[in-house]
């Protein structure tokens, strides 16, 4: 049965000031699912489907409460949001407004007093009606914020384009040779999805009306883009593959732009300052995590008599407070920044979806030993052996480094563990030369040529691990291990027999691993600096692969030469910036 | 110069000295009153401590919690919109100075404070980041800052003043229209019994006489007859409290508005209490009290209503009774000529009644000389004749003196309404 997906958030609303003092309030959350998408928007059934669920999941967070709408209010919506001419605010709002806010307000009216009585502030129970009258009797104003509390999304697809590439590709056998031409299609998915955000109003005669509040968009610019490959032949459903990930992607970075949208925001109140660090009003029943961080603000008092929030600083979270079972219960969080904090300062979310970019320049430890062989050193068929000589030792390579960062701690109970994946590359100077066969027209070898220097070459590496980060106050003392796959490359060109061009390669593949220490520092909750040094522990290594490439990519390969002892253990040093990415793309 | 710099020292410490332990904010609000004895105030409060490198923010903190507290025990002290004060007249004002910076010492101020939210409903920077202002919840106990008071002499006790005579005798009846009685309604109406229950509940608290309306209707129905009090007729609730001789009678009238909220009901009671001096009619307090909008059963939303009026009701009934009672217990005094008196007649019956009164009371005050009717009000002070029954044998004496031809005699007797018949 098609339904309707439209989640329908229950927000206390509570002015900023008390919302920060007295906690963030649980919301409801109601949903069907239906996708709203204009016509020219060609999406199967179970592409929607797909898309309506894969968002619900983002949406779903320990801040809200949930709860169905009647299936005939859904098949109601369906239909009409079928014929709608497009799936703007505007357009649905009225829709929603007629079909599905009654059925909402039908819902929060019967759960009206449970919600209120899990939102009486210590205030309200110390009045005289909840202490000498004992009455459970909710005021109005809990009550009516209940009922003007009703949030609704609507999934909606701005813009969706699937296109189809093929494409081709070359298969070599053990030895290198292009043997056959395996053709491919390339399946891109190209998708603009969001969910618009209403909220249920209902005025003193209990009439409901509906506003539009916010659009929680999962791209930036051009959509979110994916594309995958299928070989002619196999089955593997690369067309399903890359609309999944192009979903799943655009998924994320709804659910982190929902936590942004003001009333949806967790925001509390600073209870108690200990030497560190703060304890806030927030915990496990809002769904607060482990490393989340807080902005800590404070209102101030213009001279023309207004209150402004002012930033202070901000928080991370190291202990989270389990008050689903003890209300007194708090969550502690680590100042980062800021000074000289108090009780009664409010505390905000500053929602992130946990995946850092980190890049920077890296000197790293290649030491490849002089050389002479001049031989033919490296033997390959087809009379293309080659030699090579290398005059200067190679010390290090400078480059560029690039990695992934994605937090951890939540799922491993270790604050401030990430996973990490990354790549360098090095560029370096090798003082020598290539000896290179010079070739007759029949093939045969008819002398040598050493006019090639080696030059300019280049070393990388990719590595994945773990990193642990140590803070006090802004300053980050960085742990990392990794495992490293390192390759170097020499590289030359000479001729074949017919006088075209023949790549000579060098190539040496090693594993390893490495440790690494830095100290990064924050400058914004998003953006931080670092540096540090890593040791890499490889093993000593003669072994290369020795490879000419005509220009039909042939290759003629020997992968088991004696080439120049490369060491790659020893110290790198870093430089970095650590980006907090605000989404996925 | 050096004259202008001592001379602004000297001032600014005696301003310092001044404001001692007194509250700097003194900003504060009643939102209800939660028992008879406690109320609940929000209270603002303003700290700032100052360090080598600017505020110091958490002593600021506290020190702004600290004064919120003060502001909320200065507020039931001297009262407000919504909260009358225990020190009221001049003169209490005056006996309170050399007691407030006791009153207002951390120390103390902590025992007047019966709860304390945790959280604070706002914190501001204020002063261009100077100070702090925080607003809090506080329950006071406003019985115990009472207490504080009276025993150091600022406020008297109202048992203290009333030693011999004793507190007032009161008696609540809901407010009906002209000719209705004010018992029947309370038999049929569940909110107006409910307000009377607590009104008489508030008022046993405090050690106050009360009248119940059952008594009351006994007494009435068998004095119904006798009473004659020109100008009240219609005005059965004046009539009844005359009858049972309260001193004090209260008239209330409740009100409950309901509306829906959802599917559900909420109510908001709000009660008017007014208090009546029985002799006269006079009013002397009137307050309205009002509950929170809310779900809860209209008797609790009465009980919260009749709670928030009573408190400054019964505040100005102490005040009214140690006023009144400096002159001695009053009645209401009235000569009915029941016998055949010329016009000559009445007019010495008349003029030895005033005479008579003179004699015996400390203060009278002439309220209606008619052909058949002398109406008086009198205070009498002589320990002698505090009883209705010795007030009657010494009206009578003192009348035979001032006029041998015409005899008392007692028609309704109570503490306080006499009325006798001259024949």
């Amino acid at each position: 049965m098609r339904r309707l997906c439209i989640v329908v958030v229950a927000v206390i609303l509570t002015a900023s000031n008390l919302s920060a003092q007295t906690g963030y309030k649980k919301k409801v959350v109601s949903f069907v699912d239906v996708v709203a998408a204009p016509a020219s928007v060609g999406l199967s059934d179970r592409q929607k489907e797909y898309i309506a669920s894969t968002v619900a999941k983002s949406v779903r967070m320990e801040r809200f409460n949930y709860a169905p709408l009647p299936a005939p209010v859904i098949r109601t919506y369906a239909d009409e949001a079928a014929n709608a001419a497009s799936a703007s605010a505007e357009v649905l709002r009225p829709v929603i407004e007629r079909t599905l806010a009654p059925g909402l307000l039908g819902i929060l009216d019967i759960n009206k007093e449970m919600l209120s009585t899990q939102n009486l502030s210590e205030a309200d129970r110390n009045t005289f009606l909840a202490t000498k009258a004992q009455s459970a009797g909710l005021s109005a104003v809990q009550l009516e914020s209940i009922l003007n509390s009703g949030f609704f999304y609507v999934p909606f697809v701005d813009r969706y384009r699937r296109t189809v590439a093929r494409g081709e590709r070359e298969i070599k056998n053990d030895e290198g040779k292009v043997v056959r031409i395996q053709r491919y299609t390339t399946y891109d998915h190209e998708l603009k999805v969001g969910l618009l955000w209403f909220q249920l109003t209902v005025d003193r005669s209990n009439t409901p009306s509906v506003r539009y509040i916010a659009t929680a968009r999962g791209w930036s610019g051009s959509g979110v883009s994916r594309s995958e490959d299928q070989d002619d032949g196999t089955d593997t459903n690369a067309d399903w593959s890359a609309f999944v990930q192009a979903v799943n992607v655009s998924a994320v970075n709804i659910g982190n732009e929902s936590k942004k949208i003001e009333q949806f925001r967790l925001a509390g109140g600073i209870t108690e300052v200990t030497t560190f660090g703060v304890k806030m009003n927030l915990g496990r029943r809002e769904g607060v995590g482990l490393d989340d961080a807080y902005w800590v603000e404070e209102d101030v008092e213009t001279e023309a008599g207004d209150i402004v929030k002012e930033r202070r600083g901000f928080v991370k979270v190291r202990d989270i407070g389990d008050n689903r079972t003890d209300e007194s219960a708090f969550t502690y969080a680590q100042t980062i920044t800021g000074t000289d904090y108090s009780p009664g300062l409010s505390v905000s979310e500053i929602p992130m979806i946990g995946v850092n970019a980190v890049f920077g320049l890296a000197s790293v430890p290649v030491r490849i030993s002089t050389f002479d062989d001049r031989g033919p050193a490296f033997s390959l068929d087809d009379n293309f052996s080659f030699g090579l000589t290398v005059t200067e030792e190679v010390k290090n390579a400078i480059g560029p480094f690039a990695m992934f960062q994605a937090h951890i701690g939540n799922a491993a109970k270790v604050s401030e563990l990430w996973v990490h994946a990354g790549a360098a590359v090095g560029f370096f100077s090798m003082e020598g030369k290539f000896y290179l066969p010079r070739l007759n027209s029949s093939g045969a070898r008819i002398g040598t040529d050493s006019s090639n220097d080696i030059g300019a070459s280049w070393t990388g590496y990719a590595n994945l691990g773990l990193v642990k980060k140590f803070y006090f106050r802004r300053f980050g003392l960085v742990l990392q291990v990794d495992l490293k796959y390192w390759r170097t490359t020499l590289t030359a060109t000479g001729e074949d027999k017919r006088g075209n061009d023949l790549t000579y390669t060098l190539t040496q593949d090693l594993f390893g691993a490495d440790v690494k220490t830095g100290l990064e520092v924050y400058l914004t909750p998003m953006l931080s600096l670092g540096a540090g040094a890593e040791y890499n522990f490889f093993p000593a290594s003669t072994s290369w692969e020795a490879k000419a490439t005509d220009t039909d990519n042939n290759d003629t390969v020997n992968s088991d030469v004696v080439g120049p002892d490369t060491r790659y253990s020893g110290l790198g040093v870093y430089l970095w910036v650590n980006y907090a990415l605000p989404r996925l793309f | 110069m050096m004259r202008t710099i001592l001379i602004l020292s000297l001032f600014t410490l005696t301003a310092a000295y001044a404001q001692g332990n007194l509250p700097e904010s003194r900003q504060a609000t009643f939102v209800e009153a939660v028992t008879g004895d406690e109320v609940l105030i929000k209270a603002k409060g303003v700290g700032g401590v100052s360090g080598m490198f600017g505020l110091k923010e958490e002593e600021s903190v506290k020190l702004a919690e600290q004064d919120a507290r003060k502001s909320a025990v200065y507020f039931v002290v001297y009262g407000g919109a919504g909260l009358d004060g225990l020190v009221r007249s001049d003169e209490e004002k005056r006996k309170f100075v050399p007691v407030e910076q006791e009153l207002f010492s951390d120390g103390n101020v902590a025992s007047f404070i019966a709860w304390e939210a945790n959280t604070f409903d706002s914190r501001v920077k204020v002063a261009g980041g100077g100070k702090i202002r925080v607003e809090k919840q506080f329950r006071v106990r406003r019985s115990a800052l009472q207490q504080f008071l009276t025993d150091r002499r600022v406020i008297e006790r109202l048992e203290d003043v009333t030693d011999e005579l004793g507190l007032p005798t009161l008696m609540a009846l809901p407010e009906v229209k002209p000719g209705r009685n004010p018992l029947d309604e309370l038999r049929s109406d569940n909110a107006l019994k409910q307000a009377a229950s607590v009104i008489e509940s508030y008022l046993t608290q405090r050690k106050y006489n009360v009248v119940a309306p059952d008594q009351a209707q006994r007494i009435y129905e068998q004095q119904k007859a006798q009473l004659s009090v020109k100008g009240h007729e219609e005005d059965l609730s004046y009539m009844i409290a005359l009858s049972v001789g309260s001193d004090i009678y209260v008239s209330y009238t409740v009100t409950v508005d309901t509306r829906k909220v959802g599917t559900t009901d909420v109510r908001k009671a709000s009660v008017s209490v007014r208090a009546f001096e029985t002799t006269t009619a006079r009013m002397l307090g009137a307050e309205t009290g009002y509950s929170e909008e809310s779900a809860a059963p209209a008797n609790a939303l009465v009980e919260a209503a009749v709670a928030n009026a009573l408190n400054n009701v019964v505040a100005r009934l102490g005040a009214y009774w140690q006023d009144d009672l400096k002159n001695g217990a009053q009645y209401k005094i009235v000569f009915s000529i029941t016998g055949a008196f010329d016009e000559d007649a009445r007019y010495d019956i008349a003029d030895a009644a005033a005479k008579t009164l003179k004699k015996i009371a400390a203060k009278t005050k002439e309220n209606v000389v008619a052909d058949n009717t002398i109406d008086y009000l009198a205070w009498i002070q002589d320990k002698e004749l505090q009883s209705p029954s010795a007030l009657f044998r010494e009206l009578r004496r003192e009348f035979s003196n001032a006029y041998p031809k015409a005899k008392l005699k007692q028609i309704t007797l109570n503490r306080k309404l006499i009325v006798v018949g001259v024949e």
